[in-house]
């Protein structure tokens, strides 16, 4: 196999349980996202605009859609005789072979698959965050400091550094410490799950991390850590563009929210970093007599006659004539009935909402969630039922 | 339907639609916001279970080319079968170069070639969502040598100019077929479509080819009516044939209705060349009302009754209505655009205003800055 300076992993395997019913039949990375995308889109357009050419996803959990969206999406784009976009589920192996114990764990069961480039780099990524990087700067920092790991860190709002790992860091960008999900921080700089590391290295703090029981097989949990107390060259790589991890259904709302406006946090149609997902074959949307749009983002395939306000409408969905859609998100396919209102709310793919129904409230700042299991059950409740529900 | 082959005739029409149609064949002229003409009938094709498709290209074809790469997006990109492009004769100046037959007879060996024993032949100036799994069965079960498919129109219908219409009698047998005929009662209209065996389809071009005496390969079938068993089958759903740039602009809104759009879209998916673009976006004070909207646009004005193809923009205080803008226009602020069919590229600067007529629409050809 053609030897490789760089390849490529992106952790796709989670089923994101924080998503709630989001994730029932799918993977986090597979769900639909920003009017037309799956959340895995943004990590795999990065690697192919980034012009890395060998990438493995890692699948585990509800690995259907996931694999379908890959093969059909970025993978054309990809095609060649010596890179490609390959689905790296768990196997059988001499010993039996298990399901992916952890992130660490994930990349250590596919060693071989990297091994075939011989690659001078590795870059682990994570297939459900929400931002636009060019991968070559993180490399080309790594290779100008010498560095054995660089790690992408964000400034996060000191409130939420609870939820990260947070870095510590020297004038010269040298990882002093590293905490994970701290109480009292002192720093803002949390870590954005993309690392670089120099795949020799690596690969002995996988195998050597296999062989210690106690270990979670994680990367943020044992492996940096483990690297850090060894003091190897590690250095933070600190990125200044629009980042998002929509792990919860918050975060998940509020990036959707993000594409909107004139002038987005994120832009989605700038010619020079496109991003690839695969067609939905629908027609362009249509709107009708009684139509009325503004500050919207609408996927192909909708039938608009009712008001959509500060809204993203993925692929075909259709929304009645009386009916008012505000900062929610709807899924692919999903059907607002007649004269329903809808606010801060996220319907699943696929869910009927019959006429005059309420879902959300106006002041509420909780996001409500109608799953794709909600169909059936909305669908045959009476025409003037009243729905209101807390975070679903 | 393995055994049904298709070939896609997009010689018989150029120059019909005027600016439209000098630099690229009918074929390959944007319809329906994100659409080329072609699209509808190879992609019924493809979901009647077609599999094996020949394209007659004409001799400007770049852009069906461009348009149909390996045929990939219409699961036609095969190691067996799938889509061919067959390129036009060698010499154009040869007799005869004109005509359809003569492209037909110099791929001959495409015809031979393939395993299917039936061929319908169908021109891209038609759009519909095409099912031909029913036609075939009929073909098959009054074992016809050729069947023709039609639709009633209204007499004295706009599509009628330049047309084909078919006498039918009762049988559903084809008595008279009438070239470009002046008003009647007849409203039996010809789509362009035909099914056939592949060795009478072959026959019939040898013939051609002969005599040098038809100006198509269809005027040969009505040629020989008699010596054949040549019948009608009535093609149900929504149908629009494109023949001038009237018939363009009046077939293109109907579109708007949201119950042509579904007739046009649901029945069967339309494929057509898949582009990466971001979802339409709507901004600010943005209003849009009866519109069809494609992928990549960004709307800050008002678009009443219009069409808006692929990365359309249109700015802040514009008025677009009863408009078609063709992928990559950009209108700036406080523009107006009425009755308006704008080609790919056009650059409409601020504040003009431009005003068509339902009957005679204003169109800038591709690439125009105004």
């Amino acid at each position: 196999m053609q030897k490789k300076e760089c390849v490529a992993v992106v952790l796709a395997g989670g089923r994101g349980s924080r998503l709630n019913t989001l994730t029932t039949t799918l993977a986090k990375p597979a769900v639909p996202f920003g009017g037309r995308y799956r959340i895995i889109d943004f990590t795999l357009s990065n690697c192919y605009n980034s012009q890395l050419d060998t990438i493995g996803v890692l699948t585990q959990y509800r690995p259907f859609a996931l694999q379908c969206h890959v093969e059909d999406g970025i993978a054309p784009e990809l095609a060649s005789c010596t890179g490609g976009v390959f689905i790296l589920s768990p196997y059988l192996k001499d010993d039996g072979g298990e399901w992916y114990k952890g992130t660490a764990n994930a990349v250590y069961q596919n060693i071989d698959f990297i091994d075939q480039y011989s690659p001078r780099y590795v870059l682990v990524l994570s297939g459900d965050h929400i931002y636009k990087m060019d991968y070559r700067f993180i490399l080309q920092q790594h290779r100008l400091k010498q560095a054995e790991a660089t790690i992408s860190v964000i400034h996060v709002p000191w409130k939420d550094t609870s939820r990260f790992g947070i870095m510590n860091i020297g004038d010269d960008f040298r990882i002093h410490d590293f905490e994970e999900k701290p109480q009292n921080p002192r720093s803002n700089l949390a870590s954005m799950g993309i690392y670089v590391f120099n795949w020799p290295i690596l690969k002995q703090y996988l195998l050597a991390d296999e062989k210690e029981t106690e270990s979670g097989h994680d990367f943020g949990k044992n492996i940096i850590p483990q690297m850090l107390q060894d003091g190897r060259k590690m250095f933070a790589y600190p990125f200044t563009g629009y980042w998002k991890d929509v792990g919860t259904v918050e975060s998940f709302w509020q990036a959707n929210m993000d594409l909107l406006g004139d002038e987005p946090l994120l832009a989605l149609d700038d010619p020079l970093w496109p991003i690839y997902t695969v067609d939905s074959v629908q027609p362009p949307q249509c709107l009708t007599e009684a139509a009325i749009t503004s500050q919207a983002l609408i996927g192909d395939g909708c039938i608009v006659a009712g008001h959509v306000d500060h809204s993203v409408l993925l692929p075909g969905v259709c929304i009645a004539s009386g009916a008012i859609v505000k900062n929610s998100v709807i899924m692919p396919n999903a059907k607002i009935g007649a004269n329903s209102r809808i606010f801060g709310a996220i319907i699943g793919s696929g869910v009927s909402i019959a006429e005059n129904c309420c879902i959300g409230c106006s002041s509420n700042e909780k996001i409500t969630v109608i799953g794709e299991h909600a169909a059936h059950l909305l669908h045959s409740k009476a025409a003037d039922d009243i729905l209101c529900r807390e975070d679903g | 339907m393995g055994n049904l082959m298709g070939i896609i005739n997009t010689v018989e029409s150029s120059q019909i639609l005027r600016e439209m149609t000098l630099h690229r064949p009918l074929a390959t002229v944007p319809f329906g916001g994100k659409y080329r003409m072609i699209d509808f009938i190879l992609s019924g094709m493809v979901n009647s279970a077609i599999d094996n498709i020949g394209i007659l290209a004409p001799y400007q074809h770049r852009s069906l080319l461009d348009h149909l790469r390996s045929g990939r997006d219409w699961q036609l990109g095969r190691k067996k079968d799938g889509l061919t492009l067959l390129p036009p004769p060698y010499d154009p100046k040869e007799k005869g170069f004109e005509f359809d037959w003569h492209h037909f007879h110099s791929n001959l060996d495409f015809l031979q070639k393939s395993r299917q024993e039936f061929v319908i032949v169908a021109s891209a100036g038609v759009i519909g969502n095409f099912d031909f799994s029913l036609p075939f069965r009929f073909h098959t079960e009054v074992k016809a040598d050729i069947t023709c498919l039609y639709q009633k129109q209204p007499s004295g219908d706009q599509d009628c100019p330049n047309c084909i219409l078919l006498d039918i009698g009762n049988d559903n047998r084809v008595t008279a077929i009438q070239f470009n005929p002046s008003q009647g009662d007849n409203t039996n209209f010809f789509l362009g479509m035909f099914m056939l065996r592949k060795g009478l389809l072959i026959q019939l071009i040898q013939t051609c080819f002969a005599e040098n005496a038809a100006d198509c390969l269809f005027r040969v079938i009505s040629n020989h009516l008699q010596q054949l068993k040549v019948y009608a089958y009535l093609y149900p759903g929504h149908i629009a044939r494109i023949h001038c740039l009237h018939s363009y602009y009046r077939h293109s809104m109907d579109l708007l209705d949201p119950q042509i759009w579904r007739e046009l879209f649901q029945p069967g998916k339309i494929y057509t060349k898949s582009k990466d673009e971001a979802p339409a976006k709507y901004v600010g004070q943005a209003k849009a009302t009866n519109a069809l909207v494609a992928g990549g646009c960004s709307i800050k004005g008002t678009v009443d009754h219009s069409i808006l193809f692929h990365r359309v923009i249109v700015d802040e205080g514009t008025h677009i209505k009863n408009s078609i803008l063709m992928p990559n226009t950009a209108v700036a602020k406080n523009a107006c655009l009425e009755h308006v069919i704008c080609d790919k590229d056009v650059r409409i600067s601020a504040g003009i205003c431009l005003k068509g007529s339902r009957e005679n629409p204003l169109f800038l050809k591709k690439g125009t800055v105004i």
